[in-house]
């Protein structure tokens, strides 16, 4: 399986702290999934996530976006996110046509299917069985990683390569550093809202729900909407052959934060989300099929509406035949 | 040369040619395979690939002397009256009917010849007052082991089996005795006190002539059977003692208690252990030393108060894992769960009470550096290490806050460095716990009070890495120590006083393991260095304290450092009446907090500082004085527990405290 993580020291007050509990879980996951070294992937200066990677035990490099193969998982820590935004997940998993959940407590595969357990709020948790690539944030209040001892660290920073940032720091025995800050998350916002977030859509937060409503041109709107009906699989991003292409309207002066990321000129093969062919991959193979049938953007109707006002991931109300994509078993009181 | 040469008997007499032979050849076969036993088991210990030790060698006359006084005095044994005499009766008979033995041996088969006369009637009352000794002496043990009055001695038919054997070959030996003598019944005899009465008895029931011959050969094999099983089963279990724990013995160390080596980080070789392979041949021999008499168990805190923890399962455990994996495989790990190995609060009562001088407890934080190593520890263990990595105190508090404890104070901080000549360590307890505070708060008062040119570190001190050594984490401990020696060092520091007895006994003991230079100040503790003042007549207690006084000794005060009698010393100046605690001085009782037992909180059917305030509560002081930060919040913590809101419990006073209430500072 191929399993890249993607870790990266806090910040606390402007300085480089340690490694959150959300990071190091991600690599204990990326490290059991692998069933063995993970690759892990850190900002090339952050010296504190490669040294504690290499002594986790994973394969560590700098992270370059452009150069990823595609991978089964990609696991995200909060420091890693804490950098460079919900945007990064959101691109990754619209990049590898992975499932996206955010606030991810544990992960597991077994018989082909992924069961990933979300952080749900106020105590309760979603469980989401798919298959297929997905791309979790993990949380900070998921399960303790293995303890990483003083004498592995140290190991591993002779291991670590020197980095022109690194070699600034004090080579003595590790310095003193400021524990970085215990957050659930670094929105503190619900996970769906996050996602819909990374995708370019409002939050759906209780405080704000009369923000949600989108004001742009038709032209925007619409691409928005298909963004978030693609997203959630319930349509296909095969158009009709007579159909143009949206098209972002250059008159709109509020650009949704992903809109840069859709192509002006039709999707990319690895940018469409149709349903996977049982020759792609073995995991694939049980990957339940998508909904729609019919996958022109015209054929739809607004019979979506019932569900899209409670949100994308919360499918299990909805008892409708030929539902797709990834379901809810059961929530649980904490 | 000894008299009369018809005084002696003939050896071998009426046992036939073929079965002496027989003998000789069996008992030859016996003792081989006793030797390759024990070279075998030798040469598997050495296969260990924990970082050597230094040679015993160099020290061989040292250690040899201590084996002779081990065995003639038996004064560890003895802590335990009825053992300890019960074990020198059959060491003592048991090394005569050896000599006895060998005195036959070269009578018979080598051309010396003097076991005639008076010398073979001395050497004959000897040998039947050793081998009596040596009955009783096994009696004792085995009616203490069948009676059931000792809880803590293992209860396997094998030890009971092996105990029988030897009381077999001494009732045996007799019997043969007097079925010899019985034959013709010679008057020179008599000096066989116990023979003769027997083969008086024998005779009288009517016992002699061929029938009596035929007894003794009976006897003789019956004796040369159970002797050649004993020479056969030496090196194993029970019987191997013998060799293993005298060796045990010569080996070990001379290091105060609570003193645990330095152990190297070597880049290829991760600290800790998992199996048997990664502890030291000496290790490894001790565990087969192991005696199963149990007083490690007995006097274990964590196993008073009913927490998973018997220390002789963990020696046990490790020979057996030792024994049936000789070859290591990755799934050779000691079955040892989670909470026996943090049930430990590293008093060292176990080393201590060990008759063949196993070091139990270094064996533990051995397995918990393995568990440091492979991630599984405790979420409380790991908060401390990162408490201690990040904020450089065990309390998860910024290390900003050092000096809150000197508020209203005139507390003279070093300053960057300033040469220090008398350092005072508060101690991380001494800084951020109440309890704590309140004694660094008295000692300051009486350093100013004697005019002592002093300085604290403050924000520069560091924790000195105790907790976390003490809970497996060594690399981290390390970090601590060059740390603090690198910053005591370029202050020139000449004299330490601590308070806190865990930071007195790893910069006493351990810090110059870590760089030798640390032997270059004298680490005081303060109850040391209180005393001396006492005695200087610096301080005398201007007031008089209606108090009566129980001292509970601090484990790495008392027992880890012998420090017993400053502390009782300063009570007397004080005139304060000292009423002892049953177990007190170097076999005190813990108070539950060491060994990171202060965070980590492994549940029992007691708390140990219930049972440790229940006896102190029962000598009816009024005060419960201490010398560490540590036991007086485990305490004050106990007697919140046990004492009723109505009822007042004995106050708990660190000894500066009393000090101070007795100066009136």
């Amino acid at each position: 399986m191929q399993v890249l993580t993607l870790i990266a020291a806090g910040h606390l007050h402007g300085t480089q702290s340690g490694l959150s509990v959300g990071d190091r879980t991600a690599l204990h996951f990326g490290n059991l999934l692998a069933g063995g070294p993970c690759e892990a992937r850190c900002p090339e200066s952050d010296r504190h996530a490669w040294t504690y990677a290499v002594a986790a035990g994973a394969s560590c490099a700098a992270w370059n976006e452009s150069g990823m193969l595609s991978p089964d998982v990609i696991l995200v820590g909060p420091g890693a996110i804490e950098l460079w935004g919900d945007e990064l997940a959101g691109r990754l998993a619209e990049r590898f046509a992975a499932e996206l959940f955010f606030d991810v407590l544990s992960i597991d595969w077994r018989d082909s299917v992924w069961t990933v357990v979300c952080d749900a709020g106020r105590g309760c948790k979603d469980i989401v069985q798919l298959a297929g690539p997905v791309v979790v944030v993990v949380s900070d209040q998921a399960a303790r990683a293995p303890y990483v001892s003083n004498f592995r660290l140290t190991q591993a920073e002779r291991f670590t390569p020197t980095l022109a940032t690194v070699a600034d720091i004090s080579p003595t025995w590790q310095p003193v550093t400021p524990r970085p800050p215990r957050k659930t998350s670094p929105l503190a916002v619900a996970a769906e809202d996050r996602t819909n977030a990374a995708f370019g859509i409002e939050s759906a937060s209780a405080q704000d729900r009369s923000q949600k409503f989108f004001s742009d041109t038709p032209a925007v709107c619409a691409q928005v909407l298909l963004r978030y009906l693609v997203h959630h699989g319930f349509v296909s991003r095969r158009l009709p052959e007579n159909q143009d292409r949206p098209v972002a309207a250059p008159t709109s002066n509020r650009q949704p934060i992903t809109t840069t990321s859709l192509p002006q000129s039709g999707l990319t093969p690895s940018q469409r989300r149709s349903p996977r062919r049982a020759a792609e991959s073995v995991q694939r193979l049980t990957r339940r099929p998508r909904l729609a049938t019919d996958t022109s953007v015209t054929g739809q109707e607004s019979a979506f509406a019932g569900p899209l006002q409670r949100g994308p991931r919360c499918l299990n109300h909805s008892e409708r035949p030929g539902r797709r994509g990834p379901f809810r078993l059961k929530s649980l009181e904490a | 040369m000894f008299g009369n040469e018809a005084i002696t008997r003939e050896i071998l007499g009426n046992v036939p040619h073929w079965l002496a032979v027989l003998f000789y050849i069996s008992a030859t076969i016996a003792c081989s395979y006793a030797a390759l036993s024990f070279w075998q088991r030798t040469r598997s210990s050495r296969k260990s690939q924990a970082p050597s030790t230094p040679s015993p060698v160099a020290t061989w006359n040292v250690r040899v002397i201590r084996v002779l006084r081990y065995l003639v005095f038996h004064e560890q044994l003895r802590r335990d009256p009825y053992a300890g005499w019960s074990h020198l009766l059959v060491v003592y008979g048991f090394f005569i009917l050896f000599v006895g033995t060998c005195l036959v041996f070269l009578e018979h088969d080598t051309p010396l010849h003097f076991f005639y006369g008076w010398f073979y009637q001395a050497a004959s009352l000897v040998i039947d007052l050793g081998g009596l000794a040596f009955l009783i002496g096994l009696s004792m043990f085995l009616a203490r082991r069948i009676s059931g009055c000792s809880t803590r001695i293992l209860r396997e038919w094998w030890v009971t089996a092996l105990s029988g054997l030897l009381l077999t070959i001494g009732v045996s030996g007799f019997l043969l005795e007097a079925a010899r003598i019985a034959i013709d019944l010679p008057a020179h005899e008599w000096c066989s006190i116990v023979g003769y009465p027997l083969a008086v008895g024998l005779r009288s029931a009517g016992l002699q002539g061929s029938t009596a011959v035929f007894l003794q050969q009976i006897l003789w094999a019956g004796h040369a059977i159970v002797c050649i099983a004993f020479f056969t089963l030496l090196p194993w279990g029970f019987f191997g003692h013998m060799a293993y724990g005298l060796t045990s013995i010569s080996l070990r160390d001379e290091r105060r208690l609570s003193h645990l080596p330095i152990i190297p980080l070597l880049a290829a070789q991760p600290p800790g252990a998992t199996s048997w392979i990664n502890f030291s041949p000496r290790d490894l021999l001790q565990t087969d030393a192991c005696t199963t008499c149990g007083r490690c168990n007995e006097v274990c805190p964590a196993a008073a108060a009913g927490k998973p923890l018997r220390p002789r399962d963990v020696v046990l455990e490790l020979r057996r894992n030792h024994t049936e994996h000789a070859v290591p495989l990755p799934d050779t790990r000691l079955q040892l769960s989670d909470e026996v190995l943090w049930s430990c609060t590293t008093c060292a009562a176990c080393n201590q009470a060990c008759p063949v001088g196993i070091d139990v407890y270094d064996k533990i934080v051995d397995l918990r550096r393995g568990k440091v190593e492979l991630g599984q520890v405790p979420a409380s263990a790991e908060d401390v290490f990162a408490s201690v990595a990040e904020f450089s105190n065990p309390f998860d508090r910024p290390n900003a806050e050092r000096l809150h404890w000197a508020r209203g104070l005139d507390v003279p901080v070093a300053q960057d460095g300033e040469p220090i000549e008398t350092l005072y360590w508060i101690g991380c307890s001494g800084s951020f716990s109440p309890e704590g505070q309140s004694i660094a708060r008295s000692m300051v008062k009486i350093l100013n009070h004697l005019g002592v040119n002093y300085r604290v570190l403050g924000t520069a001190e560091r924790c000195t890495g105790d907790p976390a050594r003490r809970m497996g984490e060594e690399g981290l401990f390390q970090q601590c120590a060059a740390q603090n020696i690198r910053e005591l060092q370029s202050r020139g520091v000449k004299r330490v006083i601590t308070h806190c007895p865990h930071c007195y006994n790893t910069m006493r003991n351990e810090y110059p393991g870590v760089n030798p230079s640390a032997a270059g100040w004298q680490t005081q503790h303060h109850t040391e260095f209180l005393a001396e003042q006492m005695a200087a007549g610096k301080l005398e207690g201007s007031k008089r304290l209606n108090e009566t006084v129980t001292f509970h000794d601090p484990c790495y005060l008392g027992r880890g450092n012998g420090i017993v009698r400053e502390p009782r010393e300063i009570l007397s100046t004080l005139n304060l009446p000292i009423v002892e605690m049953p177990r007190h001085g170097e076999t005190s009782f813990c108070c539950g907090a060491g060994g990171g037992s202060m965070w980590l909180d492994v549940r029992g059917s007691e708390r140990i500082e219930n049972q440790r305030y229940a006896e102190a509560s029962a000598t009816s002081a009024s005060v419960i004085g201490t010398g560490c930060p540590f036991c007086k919040t485990m305490l004050m913590a106990a007697r919140q527990a046990s004492t009723a809101a109505d009822v007042p419990g004995p106050k708990i006073l660190d000894v500066a405290e009393l000090v101070v209430m007795a100066e009136g500072l």
